[in-house]
């Protein structure tokens, strides 16, 4: 699953709260281009189990989350699918 | 070689901070947040983590409103220029490096005007001799945590106390003291940071603390790797500031600098070393020195008769280095008393043993006796 950010800096902060404190695993990537109108995105990739545990995390850290999107595949292609 | 001119910039360095720069160059190299391969996430993970460190060493609430730039000047442009508007009011002390003076003298063409609080002939700015000043236009007062001509420590903790209690806001000049005393910078408004001088970090580095809820608009604008379709900045710190490719190497280098502070714990060490150097120099009884005993860093001398610059380049012939002149703080100077003389500026660091401060003390000692 993915959750799109303002910012790299959004991001990266995310990202260590959720290791740090959760123990969360996931991954800083660049925001796939159909998925952000305003360019140059980044976003964060996280099991999909994971999700709850990523709305808490940046509510603490007070980082707007602008959507999240699971990931499918359909046949060689990735779908995303705004939750 | 004996450094003693840290107030300018540290030399050496912490190994680890050399090794981090070769590091980044060899084997990193990207632009933080202009990719999405792994090397520029992990430039870009590289200032999320010095950002955590400085927050980490001064005790600020929100590490993302540290924003880097080239040196502490910057950030106090970045300040001063993003800040005020024409019509507002801002106080000054007489201790201010150039950096604040010629930035607030600007200012003042552009439709701000500017009020100085005096300081003790020992450079002292007394908290009250500001709050005099405050009038119904003051939006913003910038002082010199400790100077870089006398290492006079002000007391900003009251400043900014007097401050709130007249709803003005406060940018601390913390080029001469971060990384040489501790700083709870958790009330602060703005502060300034120059990250290679008691930090540790490279040449080009520094960073601005804007506290949360303050409006500052951007000195520069360009790219930032994020909302590249809009025409405008993104609002989000650090990028309303990030236009332009950062120094990342450098940044790099500065998160080791701090990690090697809240390791090292260097405060004591550097204490130790200035007051070793105040004692030694202040038994010879030619040299008069500005100031109080207890400083940062710097330890600036007068000699009877004698000309500090050419006492600075007789001390370069016995590979002393100390610097001379006026320290573009003419103000400092003013208050001091030395404005026509200038000074002769020893300043010790943290890798500065006691063998070193006897050696250029002793070798002083014979240059003004000739």
């Amino acid at each position: 699953m993915l959750a799109t950010v303002a910012s790299i800096n959004s991001a990266n902060r995310l990202k260590a709260r959720l290791t740090e404190k959760y123990s969360v695993p996931s991954r800083v990537i660049q925001t796939p281009s159909s998925l952000t109108k305003e360019g140059c995105g980044y976003s964060i990739r996280f099991d999909n189990s994971q999700k709850s545990t990523v709305e808490k995390c940046a509510a603490e850290l007070h980082i707007n989350i602008r959507a999240f999107f699971r990931e499918e595949t359909n046949n060689t292609d990735t779908v995303y699918i705004k939750e | 070689m004996i450094y003693l001119d840290n107030a300018a910039t540290t030399f050496p360095k912490p190994d680890t901070v050399i090794n981090t720069v070769t590091d980044f160059m060899l084997n990193c190299g990207a632009s933080p947040g202009r990719g999405g391969y792994d090397s520029a996430i992990r430039a870009s993970e590289i200032l999320y983590e010095c950002q955590e460190s400085i927050a980490k060493l001064f005790s600020i609430p929100t590490p993302e409103r540290i924003v880097f730039t080239k040196n502490a000047t910057e950030a106090i442009n970045a300040a001063i220029f993003g800040l005020i508007n024409p019509g507002d009011e801002i106080i000054i002390s007489s201790m201010e490096h150039n950096s604040v003076m010629r930035a607030s003298h600007e200012a003042t063409k552009r439709g701000a005007s500017l009020k100085i609080a005096h300081g003790t002939p020992e450079g002292k700015i007394l908290p009250e001799s500001i709050e005099r000043l405050i009038s119904s236009k003051t939006k913003l007062i910038c002082l010199i945590h400790s100077s870089n001509v006398s290492g006079t420590i002000n007391d900003i903790y009251t400043v900014s106390r007097i401050a709130k209690r007249h709803k003005v806001y406060t940018l601390f000049d913390l080029s001469q003291s971060a990384g040489i005393i501790p700083i709870d910078a958790s009330a602060f408004d703005l502060a300034a940071f120059s990250g290679h001088k008691g930090l540790f970090g490279t040449m080009g580095t520094g960073a601005l603390y804007i506290r949360k809820g303050i409006d500052v608009k951007p000195l520069l604008y360009g790219g930032t790797g994020s909302y590249s379709e809009s025409a405008r900045m993104p609002q989000e710190y650090p990028d309303l500031f990030h236009a332009g490719t950062v120094n990342a190497p450098g940044i790099a280098a500065l998160n080791e600098g701090v990690r090697f502070i809240l390791r090292e714990g260097v405060y004591e060490k550097e204490k130790e070393i200035t007051r070793y150097l105040y004692d030694l120099l202040s038994e010879i009884p030619a040299v008069t020195i500005p100031g109080e005993r207890e400083r940062t860093s710097a330890v600036s001398v007068t000699v009877k008769n004698k000309d500090v610059v050419e006492l600075a380049e007789e001390l370069n012939r016995e590979g002393i280095c100390v610097r001379a002149g006026l320290h573009c703080a003419p103000l400092a100077h003013r208050t001091l008393g030395t404005i026509h003389s200038g000074t002769l500026r020893f300043s010790p660091g943290y890798f500065t043993e006691k063998a070193h401060i006897e050696s250029a003390v002793s070798a002083f000692k014979k240059i003004i006796e000739k």
